[in-house]
């Protein structure tokens, strides 16, 4: 076994970054953003525990930021379902692709 | 820590404000059929007492609050005074949309409060925790904001664009604050600030990442497509307020994090030149092809955001009293243009052809508009005229090298006169339209008071500009001296 270090954190964590930025900017569906949004939250997450672990003396002012991360992480996801509750009463399905009422009416 | 602090010279305006806050949501859960006058006069009386209370503040004594959490200066109570301004107006421009609502009408006026206190906190933040907490009250208040009418399709669109945009945004912000932690080890402003260096290049993909992630309240160019959908999906109050205050208060973010943060990273400083000179040439060429009123402000705001940029990303204290000068201007042309869009009409889509004449059928709303273009677009003997110029003057003043840097801005000023003009043009012109609706007085005292800032302050210019650099100055100066310690 090998010892597991900041580094490897570290790849884990842009690993996560990018794969929610995939998941954001390549779904169409609107909760499978909102979770591509999580995962890049997450990623910050196991950034700042990583971090907070091997680069400072005082471990808690890293984890600290992490409960507001989650914090505002719910919050964020509280304010997306209202949205998703809201389209679903004038629209038919939560596509991305089908919301554009403003660029139709532009022309 | 000290728990015992001045709070009349420190946060005696963001008390006022949360308080007011809570009583509105006090008073909407007590009563559900709540008097929309008092709501309106309760929320201006909060604003106006946080604006007397930033007015006079005495720094000769502990400045250090919640553990150096906020920072007390007199740049931050100039951005506090700026943000409650736009406050102010908002709730003036609101007040005939709040009429018009069925019901909620406590929590809109809530909802508005919560994000001019996160608009307060964030310009005057000195560490990350901070930063992210008011960036998120900021955010997710008008994200609330720009939904409010959920029965209506246009409005929803606009709040789905607006929410998806600014949380990836605020991801990347995050993300980019993570890494500055794992190089300092702290959150405070001034200390990561000692651990960074323009060599090492995770301090400058951590600031890269927090400045584009800004963009994103600043409508500048990695995140700007936002703005003209949001603009016309949303009741224009809403808009408005969009367009000046979240900018406003991130621009009191960007001024304190590149001049305290970024300070020895030299490479951050040309990285906002770049996306400052972008930020122009969008917002000015996708205007060019504009008929659409609410989009022409939305990339006319765009290419405004460009200009402050400039002179931010250069840095010095010059540069930053331009920048200050100019945001006080763009306060008062932009809430004076939006006024005046929704007296004209407060239709989703008001095009070139339905205000063709306007300035016959409706005279006052269409001088106002009239006024507030024509300042937007830098006509002299206007506040425009003269903020523009400070503009001009200190990149010039910053040296020879910056001479090409000038001359992108001009080159921009002059596209932005093709379509300020042709809209003055349009309504100027006679014709036909089909204008009638009847206007809240609320609305013509904000828009007549801000259109007669435009014209008059042009006269107490270097009023302004030895204020803005008094204010600068101080500013740059406190910076040294803690860098000392």
């Amino acid at each position: 076994m090998f010892d597991v270090s900041l580094v490897h954190y570290i790849v884990l964590s842009i690993l996560l970054f990018c794969i929610g930025l995939c998941c954001v900017m390549v779904s169409r569906n609107l909760l499978r953003i909102f979770m591509g949004i999580e995962l890049m939250l997450n990623a910050v997450n196991i950034n700042l525990a990583a971090f907070a672990y091997f680069c400072d003396g005082m471990v808690l002012n890293g984890q600290v930021f992490i409960l507001f991360v989650m914090a505002i992480s719910v919050c964020e996801m509280a304010i997306g379902l209202v949205i998703v509750a809201a389209l679903s009463r004038h629209a038919e399905n939560i596509d991305v692709n089908s919301q554009n009422v403003l660029e139709d009416k532009q022309q | 820590m000290e728990l015992f602090f001045d709070i009349k010279n420190t946060i005696l305006p963001e008390v006022i404000v949360s308080a007011g806050f809570l009583c509105v949501f006090i008073f909407c859960i007590l009563s559900r059929s709540l008097n929309k006058k008092f709501l309106f006069i309760f929320n201006i009386v909060v604003l106006l007492a946080a604006f007397l209370a930033t007015l006079s503040p005495d720094f000769s004594f502990s400045n250090y609050i919640f553990s150096g959490m906020t920072a007390v200066c007199s740049l931050s109570f100039l951005f506090k005074q700026m943000i409650l301004a736009g406050g102010i107006f908002a709730v003036l421009l609101s007040e005939r949309y709040v009429q018009s609502l069925q019901k909620y009408a406590g929590e809109y006026y809530a909802l508005l409060l919560s994000a001019i206190l996160g608009g307060m906190l964030l310009s005057c933040s000195d560490n990350f925790v901070m930063m992210t907490v008011a960036l998120e009250l900021l955010g997710i208040s008008s994200y609330l904001l720009c939904g409010f009418s959920k029965d209506d399709r246009f409005s929803v669109e606009a709040m789905m664009k607006y929410f998806v945009v600014g949380s990836v945004a605020s991801c990347v912000v995050l993300y980019g604050i993570s890494l500055l932690y794992g190089l300092s080890g702290s959150f405070q402003f001034e200390a990561v600030a000692q651990k960074l260096d323009a060599g090492n290049y995770i301090a400058v993909l951590g600031g890269v990442f927090v400045i584009s992630g800004l963009c994103f309240k600043l409508a500048a160019v990695p995140f700007y497509n936002w703005a003209s959908d949001v603009y016309r999906g949303t009741s224009f109050p809403v808009a408005a307020f969009l367009s000046v205050v979240p900018k406003v208060a991130a621009f009191g973010l960007l001024i304190r994090l590149l001049s305290v943060v970024f300070n020895n990273v030299w490479i951050i400083y040309p990285f906002v030149a770049i996306i400052a000179v972008l930020t122009m040439f969008v917002g000015n060429l996708l205007a060019f092809r504009e008929k659409n009123l609410r989009n022409l402000m939305a990339y006319s705001s765009i290419a405004q955001g460009g200009y402050v940029l400039c002179v931010i990303s250069l840095g010095s204290a010059l540069s930053i009293s331009a920048a200050l000068f100019y945001l006080i201007a763009y306060i008062f042309m932009n809430f004076c243009a939006w006024g005046g869009i929704g007296l004209l009409s407060e239709e989703r889509d008001v095009t070139f052809d339905s205000v063709r004449g306007a300035v016959y059928s409706k005279p006052f709303a269409s001088v106002c508009l009239i006024i507030s273009v024509l300042a937007l677009s830098g006509l002299p003997f206007s506040i425009g005229f003269f903020s523009k110029f400070y503009i001009f003057q200190s990149v010039a003043f910053a040296g020879f090298v910056l001479l090409p840097f000038l001359f992108i801005i001009l080159i921009n000023v002059f596209l932005s006169f093709y379509y300020y003009f042709s809209l003055v043009r349009q309504i100027v012109l006679p014709g036909y339209n089909q204008l009638s609706q009847k206007n809240g007085i609320k609305i013509k005292i904000a828009t007549l008071f801000a259109a007669i800032f435009i014209v008059f302050s042009g006269f107490f210019s270097f009023w302004f500009i030895e204020y803005s650099q008094k204010i600068s100055m101080e500013y740059m100066s406190g910076i040294v001296t803690s860098e000392n310690y």
